[in-house]
């Protein structure tokens, strides 16, 4: 038994793919079982095998796999972006209200909506490499900053982004296009960028480098700030990015929220093989880990619990994943 | 010769101290020259409800930091714990008493949890107080099942608790709390500075290393601070319940920033290994200031987030900048 295994961990394509790949991919059919057979008797007559479902998991695994994959640069660095979920609903708010109140063509508010979430970024960053925060503490300050941006700017009202007429909702058609999840493409094509980003450019390898030792990479030239830097403002772009893909598949944006979705978003990356500590991170794991985020989502909710439940399962798995990480990496040593 | 007492002084209260009690009279000026239904004495005890509760999660909250590390949970801990607190009295009929004592003991519970898993696991604080932090941002509705907080109102049996916070004589509320906090922070400074835990914690956070060479049991201690921020977070809960009347489940995530921009105002270390309780009271002092006088020059809540938000990220590049010199 334990020859076989050793055995298919050694092959070609299970190294290529990452052994704990493949047990997140098969937890997502285990889960998708345990959801079809629960559902029906914890809440009795509903059917949790339903096409409508699934698109709705994916719909949330969008924007949450955007927020993940921006987010893996910055714990790649060692370090941790708590802002990205007040972010991407900020970048909702502003974008929505330049379309709806001051009548903007809609390419340019995707545009804003990016640019929104590349600015907190470029601030987040520069607090974190140039004046060396605490990341943790600048990201939640700046969680703050822009929940209160994002109210201010709409005057504490929700934005509808529209969905009817084809000239002014095109966008939709990027998350789902004649009931077809075309939104899973374009998040498959970011997270092959990301991944080339990541593993084949000077960026990506000294980002990697920062998080498992920075002061060598600084004692060898590098001017490590820069880099650093530039992880945040993925992390922010990527969440303006994760704000299109919100409002297309919710089109309605409430100000004063979103900060629970940066945990979730932590959960994917954290789930996927990112380590908390900076220096390994799997683009690949990321992905796996939103649909795994949003497929329990969508169990919770079909087998009838409240969101109350999303939260502590969500923490309950950060903290399982981060200890394993931890305990495996001290074992290693 | 009066140079030199200044000089003393000085020394005695730290230049950081000084500087932020300045800053506290010129705010204090500064709204009430601005408006005029500042210069209020209810005003006084609105700044009042908002500090107990965010001076105690704060008092708690400096350990943590000192140790180097932090307690996100705090913020969502208080309102979980107020709810279950009041869930038990209103549904199981527990005196209030008990009630109290349960609430309490949840937050020493957490903070017991959260000093387990960073001392002894050894994992970030900052994940692991998030962690605990959604955990009991749910807990708090799951189990009471969605019901809000409702502690007992004024007049009614088993309000005394809330005349510990404002005691009304004859029409005219006494902000009797700031007895309490002034005397917690008397203690807690004690604590701090001359007692075996205090400086154990403050050594945790200079220098872990050295400690636990010196055949010192760190993890102990370090729990320790956990459990500190914990029972605080628990006793905000109580001040949370006896000032304010209704307590929505699944809120609070925000409150800890409060409190932990208070701590960092008044001077402790974001690095770990440094921090006064008394810095810590000031700090507060000046949030609850800004929190109270916000409004009445017209910037409502949302101005206060970008303000609480501005402020943290400005102390704590003012506390880098000096220490990096």
């Amino acid at each position: 038994m334990k020859q076989a295994l050793l055995k298919f961990k050694n092959l070609r394509f299970v190294k290529t793919i990452g052994f704990n790949r493949i047990v997140l991919i098969l937890i997502i059919f285990l889960m998708y079982g345990l959801f079809t057979i629960l559902t029906p008797i914890l809440h009795n007559g509903t059917n949790f095998v339903n096409y409508n479902r699934v698109m709705s998991a994916l719909n949330y695994a969008y924007f949450i796999g955007f927020l993940g994959l921006g987010v893996t640069f910055v714990i790649a660095t060692g370090g941790i972006d708590f802002s990205i979920g007040a972010v991407m609903f900020c970048s909702a708010l502003i974008s929505g209200y330049c379309l709806t109140k001051f009548n903007m063509p809609l390419w340019l508010c995707l545009f804003v909506s990016i640019a929104v979430g590349a600015l907190f970024g470029s601030v987040g960053g520069y607090f974190v490499a140039y004046r060396h925060l605490p990341s943790f503490i600048t990201s939640m300050a700046l969680m703050q900053v822009a929940k209160g941006i994002g109210s201010i700017f709409t005057k504490t009202q929700s934005v509808t982004w529209p969905s009817n007429s084809p000239a002014t909702s095109w966008y939709r058609d990027m998350v789902k296009w004649n009931n077809l999840p075309t939104g899973f493409i374009i998040l498959c094509a970011v997270a092959a960028v990301c991944a080339i980003v990541l593993y084949k450019t000077t960026a990506g390898r000294y980002m990697l480098c920062l998080g498992s030792n920075k002061e060598a990479v600084r004692l060898s030239g590098v001017d490590t700030r820069k880099w650093e830097m530039l992880a945040y403002i993925l992390s922010g772009t990527l969440a303006g990015v994760a704000a299109i893909f919100y409002v297309g598949a919710y089109t309605t944006v409430q100000p004063g929220l979103g900060d629970t979705f940066n945990n979730e978003a932590i959960a994917a990356c954290v789930m996927g093989g990112t380590s908390m500590v900076g220096g390994s991170a799997s683009i690949l794991g990321t992905v796996i880990g939103a649909i795994i985020v949003a497929l329990m989502q969508e169990g919770i909710l079909a087998m009838g619990f409240t969101i109350s439940y999303q939260y502590v399962l969500t923490g309950l798995i950060v903290l399982g994943a981060v200890t394993a990480d931890i305990m495996s990496r001290r074992r290693r040593n | 010769m009066a140079n030199r007492n200044l000089k003393t002084v000085m020394k005695a209260v730290g230049t950081q101290r000084l500087v932020l009690i300045g800053v506290l009279i010129v705010l204090f000026a500064f709204f009430s020259i601005a408006s005029e239904s500042f210069r209020r004495y209810t005003t006084i005890i609105t700044m009042c409800s908002y500090m107990y509760y965010i001076m105690l999660m704060a008092i708690g909250v400096t350990f943590p930091l000192i140790t180097g590390g932090v307690d996100l949970s705090i913020g969502t801990g208080l309102i979980c714990y107020s709810i279950v607190g009041s869930f038990m009295m209103r549904q199981l009929g527990l005196p209030i008493g008990v009630a109290m004592a349960i609430t309490i003991g949840m937050g020493i519970l957490i903070g017991f949890l959260n000093g387990v898993v960073v001392a002894k696991l050894e994992l970030p604080p900052f994940i692991t107080t998030l962690c605990t932090m959604m955990i009991v941002r749910g807990l708090g509705s799951i189990l009471t099942g969605g019901m809000s907080g409702v502690w007992p109102m004024a007049g009614q049996q088993g309000s005394w608790f809330r005349d510990l916070f404002k005691y009304n004589i004859n029409g005219t509320i006494y902000p009797v709390g700031m007895i309490i906090i002034i005397v917690l922070v008397a203690i807690m400074s004690l604590v701090l500075n001359h007692t075996r835990v205090g400086r154990y914690i403050i050594a945790i956070g200079s220098n872990k290393e050295a400690l636990k060479l010196s055949g010192v049991n760190v993890v102990r201690w370090h729990i320790m601070a956990y459990v500190i921020s914990g029972f605080f977070a628990g006793l905000a809960a109580i001040a949370y319940a006896g000032t304010f009347s209704n307590i929505t489940p699944g809120t609070g995530a925000g409150l800890e920033l409060d409190a932990i921009g208070g701590a960092i105002i008044g001077g402790t270390a974001m690095t770990g290994g440094s921090g006064s309780i008394i810095g810590t009271f000031l700090g507060v002092c000046l949030i609850s200031l800004l929190k109270t006088g916000l409004p009445y020059i017209g910037l409502q809540a949302n101005w206060q987030q970008i303000i609480t938000g501005t402020i943290l990220i400005g102390a704590v590049t003012i506390d880098m900048a000096r220490r990096r010199k």
